[in-house]
């Protein structure tokens, strides 16, 4: 099952998100539909991609994550329980039977702000790993953290330290530290 | 003498059996399933092998529902049938533009297709079409493990992509990045995706 002229993947994948206009398009299904070898790559690429769509609507998934994400995920009926977090203080935190995911919002001031990266860091604040240039919302100046709530960390107490940190060409500088403390009994009143 | 026993021999001989409908090519495959008139199920249930997970995918990509596309699979390839065995089917070679121009016509027209559907797999019997079409197979931990390994705006924007269904103008925005941008970094991150599943790699 070869082809002898396969069509390039950034074409097939411009058609399959529906960003192509309509003669290329249909350029692009006449070749498919006469083609067993492209048409079993669009069939991979389909897969990755519904792949995609189901670990992320079954909200499995990590740390930083699109902040308009968490809206198209609660708008679809993910029971998500949210914490707004505040820089330099401890945010107490915990999740009901009924929660699917748990959101942190971080608030940041991202003015002049190019890339963001967030750091985990342990209890002395030493840097534990790090997300290199996380999505943020520069209107909402917040960046949004999620994790599915069946997480095995979740199930004991303990205290996620987190710190921002703008990235540019001359260096880099913290612009907050967060700390999430987990009660695995439940969330604190109120919340 | 010899001649005519030979004659007479090639005569009375069985015709030769006919070669596999998967080893044809789709213009011979349809003037098999022509020529058949309903009678060559191998030929007919090859066109459907061939044909359901391209009609799938049309379908999931117009209709964007697996069971709408499941519902087209059906609706197309037993239209399909119905017209090479009837004959009306002109250019056999030209199977493929047909079952596309089949396709387009049964997305357009879904809405008052319920009835037609119905009409044809109370002719037709459900056991040409209603099979599941052959499709790629993932191992979903592995995809977990591999789409946590990309950097975390190669995930957002996939998963703005296929689960949001956002355009990449709008995910440029959101990213503070250029629409061309997003289309480079899809790329990269399905092309990170694919290498880290195992799969062919794909055409940069």
């Amino acid at each position: 099952m070869t082809c002898a002229a396969p069509l390039a993947f950034e074409a097939l994948l411009d058609y399959w998100a529906g960003e192509l206009p309509a003669a290329p398009a249909d350029a692009i299904e006449e070749h498919v539909f006469a083609c067993e070898a492209c048409a079993g790559r669009l069939a991979e690429l389909e897969a990755l991609a519904a792949s995609v769509r189901r670990l992320t609507e079954a909200g499995r998934f990590r740390a930083a994550v699109a902040p308009s994400l968490v809206d198209v995920l609660a708008a679809r009926g993910l029971r998500i329980r949210t914490f707004r977090l505040r820089a330099g203080e401890t945010t107490p935190c915990g999740t009901a039977p009924e929660d699917e995911l748990l959101v942190g919002r971080l608030p940041v001031d991202l003015r002049g702000v190019a890339r963001v990266d967030l750091a985990v860091c342990d209890e002395r604040w030493a840097e534990r790993e790090r997300l290199a240039d996380v999505p943020f919302d520069r209107r909402r100046s917040e960046v949004v953290i999620a994790e599915r709530v069946d997480q095995p960390e979740l199930r004991t107490a303990h205290v996620l330290r987190l710190r921002l940190l703008a990235v540019d060409p001359a260096g880099e500088r913290e612009l907050g530290t967060y700390a999430l403390a987990h009660d695995p009994r439940g969330p604190p009143d109120g919340a | 003498m010899a001649r005519m026993f030979d004659a007479a021999y090639a005569f009375h001989m069985d015709p030769p059996a006919p070669p596999p409908a998967r080893s044809l090519g789709d213009g011979r495959l349809a003037a098999r399933v022509a020529a058949g008139a309903g009678a060559d199920r191998d030929a007919e249930r090859e066109l459907c092998r061939r044909f359901a997970p391209r009609v799938r995918l049309y379908g999931l990509r117009h209709l964007r529902e697996d069971s709408a596309a499941a519902d087209l699979v059906q609706e197309v390839l037993l239209t399909v049938l119905e017209r090479l065995r009837a004959g009306a089917v002109r250019e056999p070679d030209r199977l493929a533009s047909f079952v596309l121009g089949a396709c387009r016509l049964a997305a357009s027209e879904r809405r008052r297709g319920a009835a037609r559907r119905a009409e044809l797999l109370d002719r037709f019997g459900p056991d040409l079409a209603a099979r599941e079409p052959e499709r790629p197979r993932l191992d979903v931990e592995r995809l977990e493990r591999c789409l946590e390994g990309l950097a975390p705006r190669e995930r957002a924007v996939l998963q703005l992509t296929f689960y949001a269904e956002r355009a990449s103008g709008e995910i440029a925005a959101e990213l503070e990045l250029t629409p061309g941008n997003v289309r480079v970094v899809r790329h990269r991150a399905l092309a990170h995706l694919s290498a880290c599943m195992g799969a062919e790699e794909v055409t940069p």
